[in-house]
């Protein structure tokens, strides 16, 4: 997130951009309540005092409460500086006497004295949809949006990758707009995705996902061991999918499974149906609760009756859980860089 | 194709078993092979079975002809040192024993076992259950050049757990305790349900013959596999080093055994 200071900074330095020659613009201090005032000068010394509010994004409907805020707080010429403001938003502002300046180049400025009107229109559509704001890939919602530009193979929109793989749009967008502004992906003039860098969008998350960071694991004992223990997994009601090692696509595995770590609902149940001792030292089994799981679970089980996740989560939990698991996320890493046709889908 | 030392340790019982065809009905197999039959290797990478045959004989059932070491002879078998040894092709060692409490005249370790003679097999305590928990499987050989194949009796997975546990028991706290006993104890209990193999070793608890050792193999499995600081677990993961995790092979092992002996109403 860019800091107050630069926003104000930018803000001004948007306006200024826009006045005729001759025309200078100054900062004043600014009144309680106002993020910024600044003072015009006309070439004949006429001065015009203006309040600015910088906002990432302006919902229409909070319009008229800002203008009267700002006629209130100050009597100076409002107007908002915002990264993107919608038709509605710049329609609802200049029906309330409001100016406004958004980065992607809509301009409405009108003053009678010193006379002024500068009007420009810029991106109709929000370039970056949802502000900068959204700083990590942390949480479930960033995640499943992750899995859907890694797992899907574009070009597609958001709308068409959000139906495609259940990740929720808005969030799509937001974590969409972040990777972006790190140039991991790469975006049409119409919004559609062109480009996306997996293994680079890949690692992105990794570096704000942790394994077993937002879901909870339990540590339990197959007194039978692993194999009778994927030979019951099968019969476990409800969703479940695998991660780790037991994760890695079968045939790719360069590891025996020593933890079968296993996505489920309740990791209570689960124990409970399958015949699994929590223990403390010792475990074979990792289950790890989340309600993510009917996602997780989408691909169809293996070969070998396993259900697991796609190779995106597994990498990711690999990358970032305890133990050996590196070497084995960036062997499942590079398989995924030579079979990209076999794991990438089209939405 | 298995380990050539699987395939020969076969062949060779199966020479015994040619040999003393006319004796089925008093011999059953015991031992390390005995348990792979059942069990199989239980999930465990370490290799189960042992080169050597065991075969338990119940003298009640024996007939006088075939003569137990003719028998054995005419298939290429030589006594192989001490009684109830008989070393066979590749020098693959199969042992007669009888189980203490069924010889009539008995020694320490010798039995005479009348026209067969004292030397043809050796009394070996523990293998009671062997004689009484038994089901009748074909063996076939493991060269799929080797056309030969046996009904035999094949002790059960209760039968098994006795010897071992007894085998366990009455050397505890000596150095003859050997991991790859409690090992085997382990792949018993995995290749088994609790409450199936407590039914079972209850129905041996008030049997005659089984009875006693049976007994004291549940006592046993208590001290050597449940109570705290029991030894059975350490043992059964030290065998499993290396290959398999201790600390997991230990916990099992602890668990499974303290499982049984609720199934079996002695604790919990």
């Amino acid at each position: 997130m860019i800091s107050e200071t630069a926003a104000l900074a930018r803000a001004e330095d948007a306006i200024s951009a826009l006045l005729p020659e001759g025309w200078t613009c100054g900062r004043r201090e600014a009144p309680a309540g106002i993020d910024l005032a600044l003072i015009l000068r006309a070439p004949d010394g006429v001065t015009a005092d203006l309040v600015v509010e910088v906002r990432g994004r302006l919902q229409p409907g909070v319009v008229a409460v800002l203008a009267e805020r700002l006629a209130r707080l100050a009597p100076a010429y409002p107007v908002v500086v915002a990264g993107w403001l919608s038709p509605l938003a710049r329609a609802s502002l200049t029906a309330a006497g409001v100016g406004y300046v958004d980065l992607t180049g809509n301009v409405d400025l009108r003053l009678s004295r010193p006379g002024l009107l500068v009007r420009m229109a810029g991106a109709a559509r929000d370039p970056a949809p949802v502000s900068g704001t959204l700083g990590s890939l942390r949480g479930p919602g960033a995640g499943r949006a992750v899995r859907a530009l890694v797992d899907f193979a574009p070009p597609y929109g958001v709308r068409e990758l959000a139906k495609a793989s259940g990740a929720s749009a808005p969030v799509l967008s937001r974590v969409a707009s972040l990777l972006a502004s790190e140039a991991l992906l790469e975006r049409d003039a119409h919004g559609r995705f062109v480009g996306v860098g997996w293994e680079a969008v890949l690692r992105r998350w990794t570096a704000d996902y942790r394994f077993g960071g937002s879901e909870r694991g339990v540590s339990y004992l197959d007194p039978r061991g692993p194999a009778a223990f994927l030979r019951k997994l099968g019969t476990l009601e409800g969703p479940w999918a695998a991660t780790g090692t037991l994760g890695v696509p079968s045939g790719v595995a360069v590891a025996p499974v020593t933890l079968a770590t296993v996505y489920v609902p309740s990791p209570e149940r689960a124990a409970r149906e399958l015949g699994l001792v929590p223990v403390e030292r010792g475990a074979n089994v990792l289950l790890v609760g989340t309600s993510d799981v009917e996602e997780l679970s989408r691909s169809a089980p293996g070969p070998d009756g396993v259900v697991r996740c796609a190779p995106s989560q597994v990498a990711a939990d690999l990358l970032t859980g305890p133990g050996r698991g590196t070497a084995e996320g960036e062997a499942l890493i590079e398989w995924m860089r030579a079979n990209e046709s076999t794991w990438r889908r089209k939405p | 194709m298995p380990p050539p030392e699987y395939v020969l340790a076969r062949r060779v019982l199966l020479d015994a078993l040619a040999g003393l065809a006319g004796q089925r009905d008093a011999i059953v197999l015991v031992g390390a092979q005995a348990v792979y039959l059942n069990v199989g290797d239980a999930d465990l990478a370490v290799a189960p079975m042992t080169t050597d045959g065991d075969l338990a004989i119940d003298p009640r059932h024996l007939v006088d002809l075939p003569v137990i070491g003719e028998a054995l002879a005419s298939v290429g078998f030589v006594p192989a040192g001490q009684p109830g040894s008989w070393r066979g092709y590749g020098g693959v060692v199969v042992d007669l024993m009888v189980p203490s409490g069924l010889a009539l005249h008995a020694g320490r370790r010798s039995v005479d076992l009348g026209v067969h003679g004292r030397l043809a097999a050796r009394l070996t305590p523990g293998l009671q259950a062997a004689v009484v928990d038994h089901h009748i499987q074909t063996i076939r050989a493991l060269d799929p050049a080797d056309a030969r194949q046996f009904d035999v009796r094949v002790a059960g997975v209760a039968a098994l757990l006795v010897a071992k546990l007894h085998k366990l028991g009455e050397r505890l706290g000596t150095r003859r305790m050997e991991d790859k006993d409690a090992l085997d104890v382990l792949r018993l209990l995995r290749g088994s349900d609790a409450d199936t193999l407590a039914e079972r070793l209850r129905g041996l608890e008030v049997d005659s013959v089984a009875g006693p050792s049976t007994r004291a193999a549940i006592v046993h499995l208590e001290t050597v596999f449940v109570q705290r600081g029991a030894v059975g677990p350490i043992m059964a993961a030290r065998a499993a080093a290396h290959v398999e995790p201790e600390e997991e092979i230990r916990a099992a092992t602890e668990v499974l055994a303290a499982q049984l002996l609720v199934a079996l109403g002695r604790q919990g």
